[in-house]
């Protein structure tokens, strides 16, 4: 491989053995400028002989400083490093940083304001023993099966009907799509007037239909429910990355299929849902990690009511870091929901391995 | 080459700066001093009303720049608490009651009880002009952290359309004779709830609020130690099955659980009355085509005297943090002085502080006042001082679930109130 100025150590491929008392190393070596150059390494003799005899260059188009690059490929790896910084600094400060000090207050009693103390597992011990800490976890499963499942069967329905070459799909599509970039306040807003059992819109077309009103979100039994209809109204995120799925499928497939005898139903279950296995599984990743942070339709609607009934996880912490104080209680949490999103990520992939379908 | 590899270093180079840029820091001149000021509010003209208060202590104090920080309420206590984490508190906060004494326990409110001491133009105000509760409230363990920003003022709001097209005498002639009371509410809002076929078109009142009930009909919410809390006592059992009557029995309110965030179902005009109205809401019931609307006392509990529990109140705090506390103290002590009180009560914003600001003819009469707005003023007479636990947002949260369950029918006060005082004791300190 051409790349081999980039490798600080060890050859780059088996077939570069060389006896054990030379290096194999390729040295940037800038003459007098180089520690190792000075002798500093086991083969300092070679060192100055490479250096007098300018064998460096001799392995290598020019002699160069180390950040100027000998070739197309040695510039293009160097450009994409350079540009691949601003990233991971990104990267470190907003993500892994905050994770560690997460994991790190989760072992702490602290309110935010005055020192902190040391309480091992204690916070975990804790939320073992809380039954709003179970309450919340039973909501969220409830709100994650329900938005999962039922999203999971819209959004691709919704890509299907997109999928369709009829005119004016674009407008069709744009209009699926708008609810996504709404922002979440307004539209939680928005949906509590519609939900509002004795004057909202979505009772009174209830009523049309001969249906009873229903309480929605004042009744326990209605709540979750409520938020998860809220929920479905941005499925439009997921429909698209299902209907570029829906595109990729080679049209070949469905044409053999239909001369093999196929129906409309056996086109979608055995060639459509198949072929569809690696954008189902990212989807259904993707809508579980955010379904199990669901929060501010309770934020702004319920408060987590009523009776606790839409007290989600997400929206307890909140509550326990910025009502009550307990910062570290709040991170202990946090951590458990990071075991648990990656323990369900983990499944949702051992289960698709076997059931992916590739062209 | 060398221009690729220039545009890439100046990429990388811009977006380091990106990154590294913070906001709100620029620089200053040496001799002036510049105060960040946080507040949320509900509506625009209280931004406006803020910012001439801005102008008027900008042109008093040569030397000190305001820079304002609206926060949504919603977000308010989270994002200061943060910035209190991060030691960059805005110098001087507004507090919730709510908060007010957490942030005073954790050190995060300045101390000021020696400044206040020592300000004799201060204590004359809140010995003549100030009512005794409102004096009251700013001391926390003898200790001074805050300056109370206004009064209170609620009062009960009603439609004068739907009350003339029902030929009713408005709440203000009941209570002119003396009649006003929890019965003849109760008839008044039976005749306001109109139906079409199974649905409600319109009801009679919005939900109470069970605090307001609680104390018109004798009861309070907790003893003085803050060790009990007294919703299983006789009046607040009536107070609170009386609230859920409204709901589900008489069904004249709209359901609405005590958790929820109730929507303006006046501005909407559904309602003919609504409880908790404060001059904050006239600039925006004043936009709405069509709603004309006036303010009166609440029904009193039948033979009950007239009592309301001071509950709200938000504090003008300096953050312990702040690098300037001098001149946050300036701006602090300002806003209770009569010339930002009178900007304050000209925006229609919330009830004044100083009794003479609030019985001034100026704001009596501010264009957009309701006809009866001496109410706003009249109500603080009939105050009784209310003090919250510090950990009352838990406690609260809890509650709310009790009375969920009443309001939604599910049980009776009388069922419900003796367990929930007993479980809600516990989180109580002793």
């Amino acid at each position: 491989m051409a790349g081999t100025v980039l490798c600080p150590t060890g050859s780059t491929n088996g077939s570069h053995d060389r006896p054990n008392d030379t290096p194999t190393v390729i040295q940037w070596i800038q003459p007098g400028r180089d520690r190792r150059a000075r002798g500093h390494t086991r083969h300092a003799g070679l060192e100055r002989q490479m250096r007098d005899k300018n064998l460096v260059g001799s392995l290598a188009p020019a002699r160069a400083r180390w950040w100027q690059a000998r070739s197309l490929q040695a510039t293009e790896e160097r450009d994409f490093l350079l540009l691949l910084i601003p990233e991971l600094l990104g990267l470190l400060l907003l993500f892994i940083g905050p994770l560690v000090a997460v994991v790190g207050i989760s072992l702490l009693t602290w309110d935010g304001l005055t020192k902190a103390t040391w309480h091992g597992l204690g916070n975990y011990q804790a939320l073992f023993h809380d039954s709003l800490f179970w309450q919340s976890l039973y909501n969220t499963a409830y709100y994650t099966v329900l938005t999962v499942g039922v999203g999971t069967v819209v959004a691709f329905g919704v890509a299907l009907l997109w999928n369709q070459p009829i005119r004016g799909i674009t407008l069709y599509r744009t209009l699926y799509y708008v609810p996504v970039i709404v922002p979440a306040v307004a539209g939680s807003v928005v949906w509590g007037i519609l939900l509002n059992p004795s004057f909202g819109l979505i009772n009174v077309i209830l009523n049309w239909f001969g249906l009873p009103s229903l309480q929605w979100l004042q009744n326990p039994s209605t709540a979750k429910p409520a938020i998860a209809l809220l929920g479905l109204w941005t499925i439009g995120n997921a429909a698209v990355i299902y209907l570029a799925g829906l595109k990729s499928i080679p049209s070949t497939l469905y044409e053999a299929a239909r001369i093999d005898g196929a129906g409309p139903v056996g086109l979608l279950f055995r060639i459509t849902v198949p072929m569809m296995t690696p954008t189902l599984m990212f989807n259904i990743i993707m809508s579980i990690v955010a379904s199990s942070q669901v929060f501010t339709p309770a934020y702004v609607l319920t408060g987590g009511g009523p009776i606790n009934s839409t007290l989600f996880y997400v929206l307890y912490l909140y509550q326990n870091a910025f009502q009550n104080f307990l910062m570290g209680y709040a991170s202990a949490q946090a951590v458990i929901l990071l075991l648990i999103t990656f323990a369900l990520s983990l499944i949702i992939v051992r289960f698709f391995q076997d059931r992916m379908f590739y062209d | 080459m060398r221009t690729r590899q220039a545009l890439v270093s100046l990429a990388v180079a811009a977006s380091f700066a990106v990154t590294s840029v913070t906001g709100g820091h620029g620089a200053q001149a040496a001799s002036t001093v510049t105060l960040r000021w946080s507040f949320w509010s509900n509506n625009p003209a209280e931004i406006h009303s803020n910012q001439s208060i801005i102008n008027a202590f900008e042109a008093q104090n040569p030397g000190i720049k305001i820079e304002p920080l609206f926060i949504p309420y919603a977000s308010y206590h989270t994002k200061v608490l943060a910035e209190a984490i991060g030691g960059n508190a805005p110098d001087v906060m507004w507090v919730q009651y709510t908060y007010y004494r957490n942030f005073a326990d954790k050190g995060a409110l300045l101390d000021i009880t020696d400044r206040v001491r020592k300000d004799t133009g201060l204590q004359h105000l809140l010995k003549t002009d100030t009512y005794p509760i409102d004096a009251a409230k700013i001391y926390y363990k003898n200790h001074v952290f805050g300056l109370v920003r206004d009064d209170e003022g609620l009062t009960l709001a009603y439609n004068t359309d739907m009350f003339k097209k029902a030929g009713l005498p408005t709440p203000n002639d009941y209570a002119a004779k003396g009649q006003w009371n929890w019965n003849t509410f109760l008839t008044v809002a039976k005749k306001l709830t109109l139906t079409s076929g199974s649905q409600t078109t319109q009801y009679g009142t919005s939900p109470a609020d069970y605090l307001d009930l609680l104390y018109l009909n004798g009861g309070s919410l907790f003893n003085s130690n803050l060790s009990k809390m007294l919703i299983d006592s006789q009046a607040a059992i009536q107070a609170i099955q009386f609230d859920a009557d409204l709901m589900q029995k008489y069904k004249v309110a709209p359901v609405q659980t005590q958790s929820a965030a109730a929507p303006d179902y006046f501005g909407a005009k559904r309602v003919a009355m609504s409880w908790n109205a404060g001059p904050w809401l006239a600039p925006g019931y004043n936009q709405i085509q069509g709603l004309h609307w006036d303010v009166a006392p609440f029904p009193t509990a039948p033979g009950k005297g007239y009592r309301l529990a001071a509950d709200n109140g938000a504090f003008y705090t300096i953050s312990a943090t702040s690098k300037h506390p001098d001149e946050a103290y300036k701006l602090v002590r300002f806003m209770v002085s009569p010339t930002a009180q009178k900007l304050m009560a000209q925006g229609l914003t919330t009830s004044p502080l100083l009794k003479s600001v609030m019985y001034s003819k100026a704001y009596l009469t501010a264009p957009g006042m309701p006809i009866h707005g001496a109410l706003f003023a009249k109500e603080n007479e009939s105050l009784v001082p209310l003090v919250f636990p510090n950990n009352w947002l838990q406690v609260q949260q809890k509650f709310n679930g009790y009375l969920d369950q009443i309001y939604l029918g599910q049980s009776t006060a009388a069922n419900t109130l003796p367990q929930a005082a007993q479980s809600l004791d516990s989180m109580l300190a002793h």
